[in-house]
């Protein structure tokens, strides 16, 4: 049991930010867009606060959140299931139990550094897809390509980043594509 | 299905354009594969990270645009965003809690600007210390060029230590009972990043001995062609024209940086990495089923064959019973009950006679002059022979090996070395009918080295009456203490394949 309300609040409010990025992570990888997770870990942040004095100790918070944060996304799949494809319970146990055993965290200086290396115009491709305002087809137009071509482009990048981080992330070498 | 098109699976789910049938497949392969649900994982962190970059790029633009406070859009959806909390709130019993308001923009005020700031954090970067234990032989080490001879320096996180020919050094870190031993002609960077130990292995060997690290840190060793993850493990990891990892204890996580296949290798087990290499998890010792009662009659060029008795004690302390015979002495009545037939480089093939090509009994050879009379190879002088340094130039310690799905290459891919010292003679001879199998070639010209022939494959004049070996050690079982472990593996497989038998 944790100590009184405004105390637990700050405390919830203090563990919920620095495992954000965690969870954030781990619903992407259950969900299949940046929406769905944004829906689950809002619904999951309020179960977690109601539950929050049920936490005997900071250490758990993560594992605990993340079960919360695993039946929400089980419970918004059911929601959304006949309209596309979610994952199924036995690869959402999956990822969840190897979850807890995975301890590979990509730093921020390798992701940013891994990025550097890719050139401007590439990296503004990368980016493109978070931007409400159909960047891929503004680009797509502007570059005479089509926008089936950019996202093949853009899937051989991300991968080119991912290796780069990976590899950066091992010996703290200068990141580099 | 290849790698890159599992990956390109991946990257397509986060990027939100695979079709149903794609994303089902998708998910059949991730149940199927553990390494690729680890990418899986990391793709979504870097998918994360590049969402919270294009939203930092975002509200940069943003406040360029504003002179002051927030935007009249931001306002609206701060306001939207807490409405919608108070109305699930609301749907709570009465004894519910207060939600933290603050919660409500930093989990969906989703242009908030400081939200890239709390999604990664940040670790102190400690340095790494390490003790030089000790130095062998009288010798010194290099550390960043400069030559150290005494053990009281200590090796911090960047320096990069190397040691010369005949010096081996022993390393300790810090605070914990890990260890380095760096063998000669090796070179190593020591690092440190967030807490992991790490090191580069530019050239040669090491041995580790790993602690079990803290929660959530590891140690990272790299060469040009792998990476290794350790959490706590006795190893020893060997660059050069490819990357050899032997686990002794506990397991690395161990990956091609070619490929980029990953596995994990256990103790007992080693894998290599390269060029042209697939990435597999090997046996160290070789495991012999039990032979018991199992005969092996050893051919040699003395009836005292004591300079080779590490052969025989070898297949001695595996259960055969070896009986020995000198060339001189050799009939074909001797061959009667018998399961193998090994004929040493001390023998002279003027001695073996005619006849023995027509033996039913497996043979292993590495007397390349008598690979003709077993009809191993077409004429004798013509197409077979020794490759040494002083004669062409090549170097004479290596093969190549070529299949290394055959039981005989005994798991090892790219360049094996067999011999411990420069200008032995390795044997080679050009098999008399396609129907052999070729394991590992020789030389610039790609001799081949070993190869083999199944029990009723086409030979020169005939089919093998058994199993044929021509292994390349030439000479060499002459001066057995240079014959390197994986020669000595080589050998074993050799046995055990002649025989018909598999490890254990």
């Amino acid at each position: 049991m944790l100590v009184g309300q405004d105390y637990s609040e700050d405390l919830f409010l203090e563990v919920f930010e620095r495992y954000k990025a965690d969870l954030r992570a781990y619903g992407r990888s259950l969900l299949p867009d940046w929406q769905a997770v944004d829906e689950v870990l809002q619904e999951s942040s309020i179960v977690m606060w109601a539950k929050f004095d049920q936490l005997s100790s900071m250490d758990g918070f993560l594992p605990w959140a993340k079960t919360i944060l695993r039946f929400e996304a089980l419970r918004l799949r059911r929601k959304y299931a006949r309209d596309r494809h979610f994952f199924s319970d036995q690869l959402f146990e999956l990822l969840y139990k190897e979850e807890a055993e995975d301890q590979f965290e990509p730093e921020q200086n390798a992701m940013e550094k891994c990025l550097h290396g890719i050139s401007d115009a590439n990296q503004k491709l990368l980016l493109a897809p978070y931007s409400k305002n159909q960047a891929v087809t503004e680009i797509a137009s502007k570059s005479g390509r089509t926008v089936n071509s950019l996202y093949k482009l853009m899937g051989r990048l991300r991968l080119k980043l991912r290796k780069c981080i990976e590899q950066s992330l091992s010996l703290g070498f200068e990141g580099h594509i | 299905m290849n790698d890159a098109m599992k990956q390109s699976l991946i990257e397509g789910w986060f990027l939100g354009n695979l079709s149903f049938e794609e994303s089902q497949l998708l998910e059949e392969l991730l149940l199927q594969d553990r390494q690729l649900r680890d990418d899986f994982r990391m793709a979504a962190k870097v998918d994360l990270f590049l969402k919270t970059k294009s939203k930092e790029k975002s509200a940069s633009s943003e406040r360029k645009k504003v002179t002051a406070g927030k935007t009249v859009k931001q306002k609206r959806i701060a306001s939207s965003k807490t409405k919608n909390l108070r109305r699930k709130k609301s749907g709570k019993s009465k004894n519910a809690k207060s939600f933290p308001l603050s919660i409500v923009f930093s989990v969906a005020a989703l242009f908030a600007i400081c939200f890239g700031a709390f999604l990664f954090t940040g670790k102190p970067v400690k340095n790494v210390y390490l003790h030089i234990t000790e130095i062998t032989n009288g010798g010194s080490l290099f550390i960043n060029g400069k030559e150290i001879s005494s053990t009281a320096f200590k090796v911090k996180a960047g320096d990069k230590v190397s040691t010369p020919e005949g010096v081996r050094v022993k390393l300790k870190y810090d605070n914990e009972n890990s260890s380095i031993e760096l063998y000669e002609n090796s070179e190593v960077t020591f690092n440190s990043e967030q807490g992991n130990k790490s090191l580069y292995l530019s050239k040669g060997r090491l041995k580790a001995e790993v602690a079990a690290q803290i929660k959530g840190k590891r140690m990272y060793l790299q060469t040009v062609h792998s990476q290794a993850i350790v959490l706590g493990t006795v190893f020893s990891l060997e660059v050069n024209n490819k990357s050899r990892l032997e686990v002794y204890e506990g397991k690395v996580q161990f990956e091609s940086l070619l490929s980029g296949k990953k596995v994990y290798v256990n103790g007992g087990y080693f894998s290599e990495a390269g060029e042209e290499i697939p990435t597999g998890v090997h046996p160290l010792k070789i495991k012999f089923p039990d032979v018991n009662g199992k005969v092996i009659l050893y051919v040699g060029g003395t009836n005292d064959l004591s300079i080779e008795n590490s052969i025989l004690q070898r297949l001695r302390k595996i259960g055969f019973s070896v009986k020995t015979i000198s060339d001189v002495d050799w009939r074909i009545e001797h061959t009667e009950d018998v399961d193998l037939i090994i004929i040493s480089a001390s023998s002279a093939d003027g001695n073996l006679g005619k006849g023995i090509n027509k033996i039913d009994v497996p043979i292993i050879s590495w007397h390349s002059s008598i690979f003709d009379n077993l009809g191993l190879v077409k004429a004798k002088d013509l197409k077979s022979g020794f490759i040494q340094n002083k004669s062409n130039g090549t170097t004479g310690t290596d093969i190549q090996m070529t299949n290394s799905g055959h039981p005989l290459s005994a798991g090892f891919n790219g360049h094996v070395t067999l011999f411990n010292t420069e200008g032995n003679n390795i044997s080679w001879g050009v098999p008399s009918h396609e129907a052999a199998i070729i394991i590992a070639t020789v030389g610039k010209q790609k001799h081949p080295a070993i190869f083999a022939f199944d029990t009723g494959r086409q030979m020169r004049l005939r089919p093998a009456p058994a199993r044929r070996v021509a292994l390349c050690y030439g000479e060499s079982s002459r001066y057995l203490d240079i014959w390197t472990s994986d020669a000595w593996r080589l050998f074993d497989v050799s046995v055990l394949w002649a025989l018909g038998l598999e490890p254990q």
